[in-house]
């Protein structure tokens, strides 16, 4: 049964979801990929699956505004969030390897609010540091409107790797920064960065179900800075949900991880 | 009631004494216990790092010494090639696994530097075919060409292809599910969602293992990934268990 004497892990287990427990998915995808076969890759289908698990709002970034930025651009994300209100809110991906695509895309983030929650840096496959002069229109963008931008974050990366974040959250003190997966593996240092900053959250996608890191980091930042993510449809939210309630962290914990924190940082969207 | 047995579970320490929650078989089973599966599949790292003889024995000295190893703990046998004469015969290799209950093979070519080909193990998986013997593949250590190469040269072995890999491997496991009836997978890996649903209904329940990858990964994830999925709870039940009780009862 996963995790002993917890009412919110029983009420999992047996039913998949639990009321007073929602779940609040702050980093998912949409569309096909190149290098992986999805069984949910769209909206229909995407929803159908996070509704079992009680998903308020996934909060995603479109695949093709990511690897086909300048020919896509929002629009996909944008449409799917129209026909299901009630469930997603996007990201706006933002590559600056197309700088007019990005200024075009940062113009009408306010026209596409509250859908439109903030932006998604994946510097790590776009090859530019975040705290290189590429990204800088963005992140002056995002600090000027106090917006969210949700972080690829990877360990020892060049691109956005701790001492590359560490670089920038001190420059830009009106971001709220969710770093999606914590830097894998670096889950000290990942604890560490979010204790000393106050708009610093730790984004879990890919973590729940590797022993340890959970742990770790809560024991260092604590629940109120960590934020649930599956990647969706990359992961499946019961994996994830699962990973999280096996970890030897309190129920309170799971509360402020799957739902408490996300509330907050969501509330002028929701 | 779901009962779970755990197809992909490993122990014990390596020689540079990295950190592992699971230095001996109690830690393993106390861990089984907190999360409630019922019975593992298990190799030890020594088996890799030593070598099939100490390795192998390891672990079976451990679970005759631990009170209650013996019905929930299904020890893998490690084997290289036959032909050096280090080794048992085929048939004494196999009546020395039945005699340790032992269901499973696990093989290390690349570490053990031996190769994957009919010359070399030909004997030995004959065996193994012949008495339903699975061997795991694990997609990390010999890679998919590997895998495909030797699922051609033996195509009715018994296998279970092991670690996947995080981004979803439906383009690769997919046609060897298709090709090679007696070949299986666990999920240890397979996080993409709805995908267990998804391949059930292309290819039906009977050939996903519940594996929980335990130490790296926690094994209640995919636990409750298996219980909502949406399938039927004959799928489940199957899958959490079902399939590799049937596997090794040969």
């Amino acid at each position: 049964m996963i995790r002993k004497n917890s009412p919110l892990a029983k009420e999992f287990w047996e039913k998949g979801f639990v009321e007073s427990c929602p779940v609040y998915d702050m980093h998912g995808h949409m569309g096909t990929h190149y290098a992986i076969y999805f069984a949910a890759p769209n909206a229909p289908e995407m929803v159908k699956l996070i509704k079992r698990a009680n998903v308020k709002k996934l909060c995603f970034s479109h695949h093709f505004s990511l690897w086909a930025t300048n020919y896509v651009g929002q629009d996909p994300a944008l449409e799917a969030c129209k026909q299901f209100p009630d469930y997603l809110r996007f990201y706006c991906g933002i590559n600056p390897n197309f700088p007019e695509q990005m200024m075009a895309d940062l113009k009408k983030v306010a026209e596409w609010m509250p859908y439109c929650i903030g932006l998604k840096f994946l510097a790590d496959y776009h090859k530019i540091p975040v705290n290189a002069e590429p990204y800088r229109p963005a992140l002056e963008f995002a600090n000027a409107l106090h917006l969210p931008i949700l972080f690829h974050t990877w360990s020892m990366s060049p691109y956005d790797g701790p001492d590359i974040m560490k670089d920038i959250i001190p420059k830009y003190p009106n971001i709220t920064y969710i770093l999606g997966h914590c830097f894998n593996s670096q889950w000290q240092v990942a604890g560490e960065i979010a204790k000393q900053y106050d708009n610093v959250y730790l984004e879990l996608t890919s973590v729940p179900g590797t022993r340890g890191a959970l742990e770790t980091m809560v024991n260092i930042c604590g629940s109120e800075k960590i934020l649930f993510g599956t990647d969706m449809p990359w992961f499946d939210e019961h994996q994830g949900i699962g990973g999280l309630l096996s970890a030897q962290i309190s129920d309170d914990d799971v509360h402020n991880i799957l739902h408490r924190n996300a509330e907050k940082i969501l509330a002028p969207f929701i | 009631m779901l009962e779970f047995f755990d197809a992909n579970c490993t122990y014990g320490r390596n020689k540079t004494n990295e950190p592992t929650p699971f230095p001996t078989l109690k830690e393993v089973i106390e861990d089984m216990d907190r999360v409630g599966v019922a019975k593992t599949t298990l190799w030890h790292a020594q088996q890799l790092e030593s070598g099939w003889e100490i390795g192998t024995k390891i672990i079976l000295d451990e679970i005759n010494a631990t009170p209650g190893a013996k019905e929930r703990i299904s020890p893998s046998w490690c084997v290289v090639p036959t032909l050096t004469g280090e080794q048992e015969s085929p048939d004494k290799i196999l009546e020395n696994m039945r005699k340790a209950n032992a269901g499973t093979v696990r093989i290390f070519p690349e570490e053990h530097r031996w190769e994957l080909y009919p010359v070399a193990i030909g004997d030995l998986f004959d065996v193994f075919i012949q008495n339903h013997i699975p061997v795991y593949l694990p997609a990390n250590r010999l890679g998919w060409d590997r895998i495909y190469r030797t699922m051609m040269l033996f195509p009715n072995l018994y296998a279970i292809v092991s670690n996947c890999g995080l981004w979803g491997p439906d383009r690769r496991i997919r046609p060897l599910l298709k090709a090679y009836k007696n070949l299986y997978f666990e999920t240890s890996e397979y996080w993409a969602a709805g995908s267990i649903a998804d391949t059930v209904n292309a290819v039906g329940p009977e050939r996903i293992l519940y594996g929980s990858g335990a130490p790296r990964y926690e094994r209640g994830a995919m636990m409750l990934a298996i219980k909502h999925a949406d399938i039927s709870d004959d799928a489940k039940k199957l899958i959490a268990s079902g399939n590799l009780e049937r596997l090794l009862k040969h």
